[in-house]
């Protein structure tokens, strides 16, 4: 077949012409000829909590306390001591857990602050009449780190709003 | 002189001939549609005329409204206003929010809605989506079965497609609730990547006519329900 020519290009037309045939024979006609949408968006933060702590020392002892901000949201505290020396942890309202972590039983909200809680930090004597106890004991002029660290999280409530008791992550932060 | 250059020479003239012939039809032709043309105008001459009747013809509006607590909203930002009576969210607890839609065009429609959540986070460079927080946290109270039925097929965990199943929504008339609560699931407050980030919800109503009911919603919305044809 050439390819040149006014009589080459009446096939290729031609066929053409049958698709769009078929096609509108085919194609679905607009049914949708009224049709309406309204659309309408909104947002909110899920707010955080702002907590800072504050800390005191003096004759051996490390006192801290916890504040939340008052733009915060109420939360629950528990504290921590990591000590190369023996300490003796205490406060109102802190009760011991058995993970280590000291928990602060009512809730803090924004603008309030925790009792304190008290490290008393000990210093054993040597022993002189038995030097190889004193081996892994304080020495003089070493320095030593009464770290205290804390968490804080937001209470959670069930659906009726009534606040939840605190359920701590597994393991604990740094 | 041979045959075939005489004969050549008589086709040609022939050929003049016969095309000036033509010619001379065509213009003869054009005079006269011409002249039938001016001259059939100058026949038409008023004799008489009636009184002016005129008609008007409005086209039916078709209207659909979203309501959030009873009052129509539309537009950015409109929605989750009062959620908490300008308290801070409560990590957990359900909050009342009434979605439902509203018929305010001329006439009767079919209704579906299309129901949005996720996550973003706002910085200096501006809003972003934020793909790692799962949408699922953002609990809505979907109301199914009471005059609504959640399209499973075209649901994902951002988007919640709803359609109205007791068929024509009549001209000034309010669907059932299609949400009536929201609540922030609690394990957010424990989890990673939550504070701070805002959860947006986007609701979307849609309404076609009735007329040629079932063909116009598969051509406005693909299919004609949560189980329609497609």
């Amino acid at each position: 077949m050439r390819l040149t020519g006014k009589g080459i290009g009446r096939p290729v037309v031609g066929a053409c012409l049958a698709a769009m045939l078929a096609l509108a024979v085919a194609g679905q006609p607009a049914w949708a000829y009224f049709t309406s949408q309204s659309w309408a968006s909104g947002s909110l933060v899920v707010q955080g909590p702002s907590t800072d702590i504050t800390e005191r020392y003096g004759n051996a002892t490390k006192s801290v306390v916890i504040t939340n901000d008052k733009d915060s949201v109420p939360v629950y505290v528990r504290a921590r001591v990591y000590s190369t020396l023996p300490c003796e942890v205490s406060g109102v309202g802190w009760d011991a857990a058995e993970d280590g972590w000291y928990t602060y039983g009512p809730v803090v909200e924004p603008g309030s602050e925790t009792e304190e809680l008290t490290v008393k930090i000990s210093f054993p004597l040597p022993d002189y009449d038995n030097p190889d106890a004193n081996e892994d004991g304080p020495v003089s002029g070493e320095q030593h780190n009464v770290v205290v660290v804390y968490e804080a999280l937001p209470v959670t409530y069930d659906a009726d709003g009534v606040a939840q008791a605190v359920s701590w992550p597994v393991g604990g932060g740094a | 002189m041979s045959m075939g250059h005489r004969a050549g020479t008589g086709a040609r003239g022939s050929g003049r001939i016969g095309r000036s012939r033509r010619q001379v039809a065509l213009l003869a032709l054009a005079a006269t549609l011409i002249v039938c043309g001016t001259a059939g105008t100058a026949f038409a001459i008023p004799q008489i005329r009636s009184r002016f009747f005129g008609a008007q013809v409005r086209l039916a509006s078709i209207e659909t409204a979203l309501m959030e607590n009873g009052t129509i909203v539309e537009g950015e930002d409109v929605l989750l206003t009062d959620l908490t009576g300008g308290e801070p969210l409560e990590l957990g607890r359900s909050y009342q929010e009434v979605l439902s839609a509203c018929n305010v065009g001329d006439i009767d429609q079919y209704v579906r809605v299309s129901v949005y959540r996720y996550w973003v986070r706002d910085s200096k460079e501006g809003t972003a989506k934020a793909c790692d927080l799962d949408p699922s946290l953002i609990r809505i109270g979907f109301v199914e079965g009471d005059g609504w039925t959640i399209d499973r097929q075209a649901t994902t965990p951002e988007r919640t497609v709803l359609y109205y199943d007791r068929g024509k929504l009549p001209v000034g008339a309010e669907t059932t609730p299609f949400v009536d609560s929201l609540a922030i699931d609690a394990r957010v407050a424990t989890l990673n990547g939550y504070k701070d980030a805002r959860f947006v919800v986007e609701a979307q109503v849609d309404a076609v006519q009735t007329h040629n009911g079932e063909r116009a919603k598969v051509g406005a919305w693909g299919k004609s329900g949560p189980n329609g044809s497609v």
